[in-house]
């Protein structure tokens, strides 16, 4: 089984799986990582500092355990192995991480990235233990909290 | 503006008798009613200088007949030299249009007699605009209207002056001592400003000096730092040494190109790390390598190239 930690001292996420078969997209220095033939969202990680996030109460939304494929992607040259700009790939982003906003829950050990959510027409998708993702009415990516097993 | 000069042109009953600016002072100042009886009609050859009011006066006839005569709705179009047969109507003048000012100043010193007399005569009539030019039906260039316009209106605010001064000496005086210390506030403002112009845009230079200076120093400091690492003996993050799919991060001849091909700037999320942010291109992609190295650990955070 995977494990998701966060390091304070490298600023980092780490997973103990290694993604082979894969292409990433990056909102700031965070990667995301999808499987090359599916484009399932398959994990995160990268240099994520929480250095300047903003320290409070995050709520995780009803989920639904699910997978999360990315639509609207320009895959045309998009190569296995490459990273990628989120943004750039993204035809359409609905320009929910341009702020790049991040909420960090000390207590609960829950890390927000991305745009307030609409309970009323949002979906939230529980990936895995360690990722939701919330998506819009077009199953576009809105925010997605990140739940590391472990902070070191 | 013309048309508020024909109403207080047409004005008969007024006692102040206007003289215009040019040529027409035969016609109104020495006018002499040499009246057309009523019913009876008479041949008149327009002279420059004169009005359907003027002639109306001149005949003892209302302005309308000498309109009408003349074939014209608009009295500016009143032709010099031509020859006009005026009939008089018997129309009475108060049933007029410039009837409406005779009444009203009628009514004004009747109200006026009812108070006493207490009430000042009514100002001075303005001098005529380009309808009383004597030009006839020639429009003046636009140059020669803007002028005669300037001039009335200097003319105007001249009499109003005038008048004011023989009927509101003391309102005038108070006018005068109040735009005189407008005047004098306006003088010690602009007075101040110009004093203080000088000050703020030293301080702006001094601020501005100071901010290039606290610049140079923290990328001299930037320049410093990142002189002190040690590129043969980078240390690795898990992230980056995960990462044996992106071949690039073992080359420490790469990580020494990228770090002298352009200055660190300090990671903007506030880490303390210096980042590189570099053109480049990888396997024939084109596309960004971004760095960042904490020199305190002398460790490669994040290394990636982000293909365009």
């Amino acid at each position: 089984m995977n494990n998701m930690i966060y390091n304070f001292k490298t600023h980092s996420i780490n997973n103990s799986n290694k993604f082979d078969n894969v292409y990433y997209l990056t909102i700031g220095f965070l990667e995301i990582i999808f499987d090359f033939k599916t484009d399932e969202l398959l994990g995160l990680e990268g240099f994520f500092p929480l250095v300047k996030s903003e320290k409070g109460t995050i709520n995780l939304p009803e989920c639904v355990d699910d997978k999360y494929f990315i639509s609207n992607i320009d895959k045309a040259h998009i190569c296995k192995g490459y990273v990628y700009y989120y943004c750039d790939k993204v035809v359409e982003h609905g320009g929910y991480f341009i702020n790049q906003n991040i909420k960090y829950d000390v207590e609960k050990g829950v890390i927000a990235l991305g745009n307030t959510i609409n309970l009323l027409t949002d979906k939230s998708i529980q990936v895995d233990k360690n990722i939701i993702c919330v998506v819009d009415l077009k199953n576009i990516l809105k925010r997605i909290y990140i739940i590391p097993d472990e902070f070191i | 503006m013309v048309a508020f000069c024909y109403v207080l042109t047409c004005g008969t009953t007024q006692s102040v008798v206007h003289k215009p600016q040019t040529h027409s002072k035969e016609t109104h100042t020495s006018q002499k009613v040499d009246k057309i009886p009523k019913g009876k009609s008479r041949k008149i050859t327009v002279k420059a200088g004169d009005t359907p009011s003027g002639l109306a006066k001149k005949y003892g006839v209302c302005v309308e007949d000498v309109m009408k005569g003349a074939g014209i709705t608009d009295p500016r179009k009143l032709i010099a030299g031509k020859t006009i047969t005026v009939t008089n109507g018997g129309g009475s003048v108060s049933k007029t249009k410039q009837s409406k000012s005779t009444v009203t100043n009628t009514d004004k010193s009747q109200s006026s007699k009812k108070n006493g007399g207490s009430q000042p005569p009514p100002p001075p009539e303005p001098p005529k605009g380009p309808s009383g030019n004597g030009s006839g039906s020639r429009k003046p260039p636009r140059e020669e209207e803007k002028k005669i316009l300037k001039d009335g209106l200097k003319a105007t605010s001249g009499a109003v002056l005038k008048y004011a001064e023989e009927h509101y000496p003391e309102l005038v005086k108070k006018g005068e001592e109040l735009l005189t210390e407008v005047e004098e506030a306006a003088a010690e403002a602009k007075d101040k400003v110009v004093e203080v112009i000088p000050e703020i845009v030293s301080e702006a230079k001094e601020t501005v000096t100071n901010v290039v200076s606290e610049s140079g120093k923290i990328i001299e400091n930037i320049s410093e730092i990142s002189k002190k690492i040690d590129i043969q003996n980078l240390k690795l993050s898990d992230t980056v040494k995960n990462h044996i799919d992106r071949p690039y991060q073992n080359f420490v001849l790469l990580v020494d190109e990228i770090t002298k091909a352009a200055s660190p700037i300090s990671d903007p999320q506030g880490t303390g790390a210096l980042y590189w942010k570099v053109n480049g291109n990888f396997n024939g992609s084109e596309g960004l390598y971004e760095l960042l190295i904490d020199p305190v650990t002398n460790s490669i955070w994040h290394f990636v190239f982000k293909s365009k």
